[in-house]
């Protein structure tokens, strides 16, 4: 009466295997976990950190489960009808794709129905218990054989937005209410007892890859030929490449499979230009990673930033010689390999003409640092009033007097707090204190700023022996000031550089409160712009 | 005699396979060419003088045995997965020149020649070992030597290990066990041993039919497909159903709550009596079943309630459409009130018990008013209909959540479910999941009537009842009992062992120490994610963590905490730089500060950095100076974070010196 234990087929797992390879023991047991006629479990939790086969590899099992046809072979005396041939339906929800919790409702619904093929479906559901009801009117209550099992995977459901307390529970509660259901979820890290099920649920690790696993998996898809290199060349090189690069990047600072592949992918062409280039045969790899050392500690391999795209036209894409370190923009992590393509291309162009590939690095620099060149953007006043404004931001109002009061001594008398690093050699104490330009900024009036913008201003300008400045005196003279500092304030309000705190009323009202928005390495560097040393105004 | 046949059969396949690597060709021939080292001290038991008895078990694992093989076992290089098989090649060839003073003076035999010796020379040897072993077996107790090369001495890379089975002793080199393994260890003799049991229990006729029908009621109880019996709960189990049944057969209307943890059997107590009930009065009432956690307030709950009702009770379809609360309530009340009290009644209707199943009764209790509650104790206590309200709980203090005015009409029955209070008692739980009682075949489908019933199942309890004297397993009996008392924690971890069984591989290992196996328990902590990061990743966290014990802040920013890895790593530079490390590669690189901050996100994205101050203090808002001046915590301590990941010298440096 009740079907014998029987494994899931080896020839399913072989093909899984060699699909994600590196990752046996989780096929595994997933599959003993889902197959209908092996263990199938009431609630099932995969976990891991990103890029390591949860999603994909539930999918694959899934699907391989679905079509595999010795599962309705064994199944008994034939009262299954012959259009459900299939012991196994499943349904995948991403929970990054719902909004609401009532949206990821919905979607379940119409997902199941699509699985069973249903075509009377209900149009709305607005909570769990609509949606139980509806689940088991298409689960529970359809004739289909004993064995048959439907598996609902909720994919990143640590990731839904807008949810009840109740969701997960409740629905971890559905295969209790609907006996033929597997619910599977996949997250970041589950909380112990998230569930607050009845039943331990299984829970399968996805670690991430180890070096060796990495190298494997890279090595199976390597490279097309290039000139001066046989295919024999090539799997001999690659996966020594591979291993380079996984120890000088991806170790190191980026331990993931796609970064592994992007930073592979990047870092070949200038690898192999010197085989290319003939300087050096295919079977000299250590000299070949000596030449390319300074590729290997390039840290725009890693570090985002924004690409400009620059129409070019060339097209080769292979040859990447002269692309030097600093110019090269690797995307960030989101961006897929077009975007890579595109910085490629973007360095590449540079060796037709010294003076295009000069202006063309110039763009790309602006384009690539943004915000560190807003000095070079900025007018004056609105320069000056963005170091009022951090110096309001992240000196405690107290020291105001100290720092800008020229009443007795005619000129500024202690300045200087100094960096952390000087800060924390100095007085270590029992707890140190951390430097004020760390702690992020703080709100300030703008009152305050203003005050500090007028006894600076002249100080700054005067003293600043910055090439623009014999003009700017005349722009920030007596009668164009007020207009000007509006202007150049509602400038930064705008770029964002000054954010308003609270809703006051005003932009212009002078007791409102604002607050700096940009960090220190851009602070510093619109400050030398004017020959300043913003360090010295801080005190801690 | 099956035992030995078994067992020969496998040392032969063992040496048969070791001899044919090419490596262990030629370290062999690198060994013979060393020459003239005598054959002394480490292979010669020095106590018992220059005794040549022969040895067992591996009497024929020697294709050359001739007198005066050097061999050192100094020179063999480390671990590694050949050279594990090597030394214990070698070892053969040590014990076979210990073991066969007659065949030493033979020319090397080729490998064919031996396989083709008689099976009773074999056996004979196969015996003769036996004894030797066992009287060896006795002097080692005392003295505690390896029972190889029998010297006492036991240091750090070379151990004396003990067998979890027979006690046997070795050192780690001389029986070829790289590392020492974390649960037991078997010696080769034990795990033949245990296999030939396996292997005995497989004659019984129809064995794969067997083993597949009891691997599927075992693993739908592990897996909770299938209820399991309640052990010691007869009292509960007693109130509960006499309650129904009073509820059921009298027209009494009741009310009671079933108090207990998770995972301790109330849902099993109710339902086991509901089945019992309903085998014999199916007809007489009906059942609702309510969730907590599904119907999230009193309106859905109601609209659920007359759902259920209204499909068990055919009532037409237009009651059903009623979207209005209290149009429901009071078509409902009316549905459940006597006769009597409502003058336009329905007959026939209300004659009839229903049976509500909350569960997880404490998140009604916390609704609005309790209404949904009210109604039905009031109309349990007055009598109106038999009805019964089954509460299920994990709260204790589930009572003090009701209004007063609930309070007074629930009949404060309270039915305490505890989980195991021994430790045999927790055991006789989990062994449902591994053994059927004779009883309950016929109830779980099993054929009793086949042949070789009687023999497979004897066979298997006494493979459960060897299992639970393993060391392991009761560890992890242990551990799962001292920690949580789940039973269905100590089934998730049988799982996976369970339905790798097969006619082919009958041993049933728990906890699993095969690398196929998955094991299935939750993590315990957030420590399993520092495993996947990048050194960068690791030492951002680990310089987040230091401020808080350094700078006593228990919020910070991506500023702060790159400042603190910045001024790490120069002082890391310049001690390295100046013991002369850098130029041995030592030198550790400085990420900038792009590459941080994505390092910073990731750590964000994992859960490892939590927002601080969401309350609307100082750090919240996505306004607060964009990444680096976001403020956050960290979600481990510094202290745990050298546990979770296998660090670096530098970097477990940090975790100590603050």
């Amino acid at each position: 009466m009740h079907p014998v234990f029987q494994l899931p087929e080896e020839i399913l797992i072989s093909t899984l295997n060699q699909k994600f390879p590196c990752r046996e023991p989780q096929i595994r047991s997933l599959a003993t976990l889902l197959h209908p006629h092996a263990a199938p479990c009431r609630n099932l939790v995969l976990y891991g950190t990103e890029a390591t086969g949860k999603s994909s590899i539930v999918e694959a099992v899934l699907q391989g489960l679905h079509i595999s046809p010795s599962v309705s072979v064994n199944d008994h005396d034939g009262e299954v009808p012959a259009d459900h041939s299939s012991l196994l339906s499943y349904a995948i929800l991403n929970s990054v794709q719902c909004i609401t919790a009532r949206h990821l409702f919905e979607r379940t619904l119409s997902a199941v129905a699509d699985a069973l093929d249903y075509t009377s479906r209900a149009k709305k559901c607005e909570s769990m218990s609509q949606l139980t009801v509806e689940l088991s009117r298409m689960l529970k209550d359809h004739p289909r054989s004993d064995s048959f099992r439907f598996v609902l995977v909720f994919d990143s459901i640590d990731r839904q937005r807008d949810v009840p307390a109740t969701l997960l529970p409740a629905l971890a509660r559905l295969p209790e209410i609907i006996p033929r259901l597997t619910c599977v979820f996949i997250l970041t890290h589950p909380p112990a007892g998230f569930l607050r099920a009845s039943l331990v649920v299984p829970s399968i690790h996805f670690p991430n890859y180890t070096k060796s696993d990495f190298t494997k998996i890279l090595s199976s898809t390597p490279p097309a030929t290039l000139p001066n290199m046989t295919d024999d060349d090539i799997h001999f090189l690659w996966p020594r490449f591979c291993n380079a690069v996984h120890d000088a990047v991806t170790a190191s600072a980026s331990r993931t499979l796609p970064s592994f592949r992007r930073a592979c992918e990047a870092l070949w062409p200038r690898f192999t230009a010197p085989i290319v280039a003939g300087t050096h045969g295919p079977r000299e790899f250590s000299k070949l990673v000596i030449v390319a050392r300074h590729h290997f500690q390039d840290e725009a391999l890693l570090n985002p930033s924004i690409i400009s795209v620059v129409a070019t036209n060339n097209t080769n894409d292979d040859v990447d010689n002269n692309a030097t370190p600093g110019t090269n923009a690797a995307p960030t992590k989101g961006h897929g390999t077009p975007a890579k393509r595109t910085s490629v291309a973007a360095t590449r162009s540079q060796q037709p003409a010294q003076a295009q590939a000069q202006a063309q690095a110039q763009a790309q620099a602006q384009a690539q640092a943004g915000t560190p060149d807003i000095a070079n953007l900025l007018p004056t006043t609105a320069r000056l009033l963005l170091l009022a404004a951090y110096l309001a931001s992240h000196n405690a109002s107290r020291h105001d007097l100290t720092l800008f009061s020229t009443y007795q001594h005619g000129r500024r008398r202690r300045r200087g707090g100094g960096g952390v690093g000087y800060a924390a050699a100095t007085r270590r104490t029992k707890h140190r204190k951390i430097a004020r330009k760390l702690l992020g900024a703080h709100a300030f009036v703008l009152e305050r700023m203003m005050a500090i913008f007028a006894a600076v201003r002249t100080e700054w300008i005067a003293g600043g022996g910055s090439g623009s400045g014999s003009g700017m005196n005349m722009s920030i003279g007596a009668a164009g000031l007020d207009g000007d500092v509006g202007a150049a304030i509602a400038t930064l309000a705008s770029l964002r550089l000054l954010a308003r705190v609270g809703a006051a009323a005003d932009v212009m009202d002078r007791g409102g409160k604002w607050r700096v928005n940009v960090g220190w390495e851009v602070i510093r560097g619109v400050g030398r712009s004017i020959g300043v040393e913003i360090e010295d105004w801080l005190i801690d | 005699m099956v035992k030995n046949t078994g067992r020969a059969s496998a040392s032969r396949s063992r040496s048969v396979s070791v001899v044919n690597t090419p490596t262990a060709n030629r370290q062999k021939d690198k060994l013979a060419g060393t020459g003239a080292l005598p054959l002394k001290g480490i292979l010669t038991p020095s106590k018992r003088g220059d005794r040549q008895t022969p040895r067992k078990s591996v009497a024929f694992g020697d294709p050359e045995g001739r007198k005066g093989t050097p061999l050192v076992f100094k020179d063999i290089p480390k671990p590694g997965r050949k050279k594990q098989s090597l030394e214990e090649q070698l070892r053969d060839t040590a014990n076979a020149t210990k073991s066969q003073p007659s065949q030493e003076h033979k020319p090397a035999q080729p490998q064919e020649n031996r396989d083709d010796r008689g099976e009773e020379e074999r056996k004979e040897e196969q015996e003769e070992g036996e004894e030797e072993e066992e009287e060896e077996e006795e002097e080692e107790e005392v003295d505690e030597v390896c029972a190889i090369c029998s010297k006492p001495n036991s240091r750090p890379p070379n151990e004396i290990i003990f067998c979890d089975g027979c006690d046997m002793a070795v050192h780690q080199k001389c029986y070829g066990v790289p590392k020492i393994p974390e649960g037991d260890w078997f010696c080769k003799e034990c795990v033949q041993r245990k296999e030939a049991k396996a292997a005995e229990g497989a004659n019984v006729p129809n064995f794969e039919h067997h083993l597949r029908s009891l691997q599927r009621v075992l693993l739908d109880r592990c897996t909770g497909r299938r209820r399991i019996k309640l052990i010691d709960q007869h009292e509960a189990y007693g109130t509960v159903h006499q309650l129904l049944q009073q509820t059921v057969l009298h027209g009494e209307g009741n009310s009671m709550l079933v108090i207990g943890g998770r995972g301790c059997g109330k849902t099993t107590l109710v339902e086991s009596s509901m089945e019992e009930l309903s085998a014999d009065h199916r007809e007489e009432f009906h059942v609702v079943r309510l969730n907590g956690f599904i119907q999230t307030d009193d309106k859905l709950a109601l609209k659920e309630i007359w759902r259920q009702l209204g499909k068990e009770m055919d009532v037409e379809d237009e009651s059903t459409t009623r979207s209005n609360y209290a149009d429901t309530m009071a078509s409902l009340l009316a549905l459940l009130s006597h006769p009597s009290e409502i003058s336009l009644t329905e007959e026939g209707l209300t004659s009839r018990a229903v049976i509500f199943i909350i569960d997880e009764f404490d998140m009604f209790a916390s609704h609005s008013r309790q209404t949904l509650l009210y109604n039905l104790f009031d109309i349990a206590q007055s009598r109106k209909a038999p009805i019964a309200v089954l509460g299920c709980t994990t709260r204790l203090n589930v009572v003090e959540m009701l209004e007063k005015r609930v309070k007074s009409r629930f009949s404060h029955r309270y039915v305490y479910l505890a989980p195991p209070r021994s430790y045999p008692a927790y055991w006789q739980v989990c062994q449902q999941g591994l053994t059927v009682d004779e009883e309950d075949m016929e109830k779980e489908g099993i054929d009793v009537s086949v042949e070789g019933h009687d023999r497979f199942y004897e066979n298997w309890n006494r493979m459960i009842e060897d299992l639970y004297n393993e060391k392991s397993f009761q560890a992890l009996l242990k551990h799962h009992y001292y920690t949580s008392k789940s039973a269905s924690a100590f089934w998730a971890d049988c799982v996976l062992p369970l339905s790798r069984l097969s006619p082919n591989a009958l041993g049933l290992e728990i906890p699993s120490t095969s690398g196929w196996l998955v094991r299935l328990a939750p993590p315990h902590s957030k420590l399993h994610l520092l495993g996947s990061l990048s050194e960068l990743d690791v030492a951002l966290l680990i310089a987040a963590a230091r401020l808080d014990m350094v700078a006593h802040t228990d919020t910070i920013n991506l500023a702060m905490a790159y400042e603190e890895y910045a001024s790490l790593m120069g002082r890391q530079r310049v001690q390295s730089a100046s013991s002369g490390m850098m130029a041995l590669g030592g030198g550790v690189r400085v990420w900038g500060r792009g590459v941080a901050a994505v390092a910073w996100e990731r750590l964000i994205a994992l859960g490892l950095l939590l927002p601080a101050g969401i309350g609307g203090g100082r750090g919240g808002g996505m306004m607060r100076g964009g990444l680096e001046g976001r403020m956050w915590k960290v979600a481990v301590a510094l202290e745990e974070i050298p546990m979770g990941a296998k660090l670096s010298q530098v970097l477990t440096r940090w975790c100590k010196e603050v």
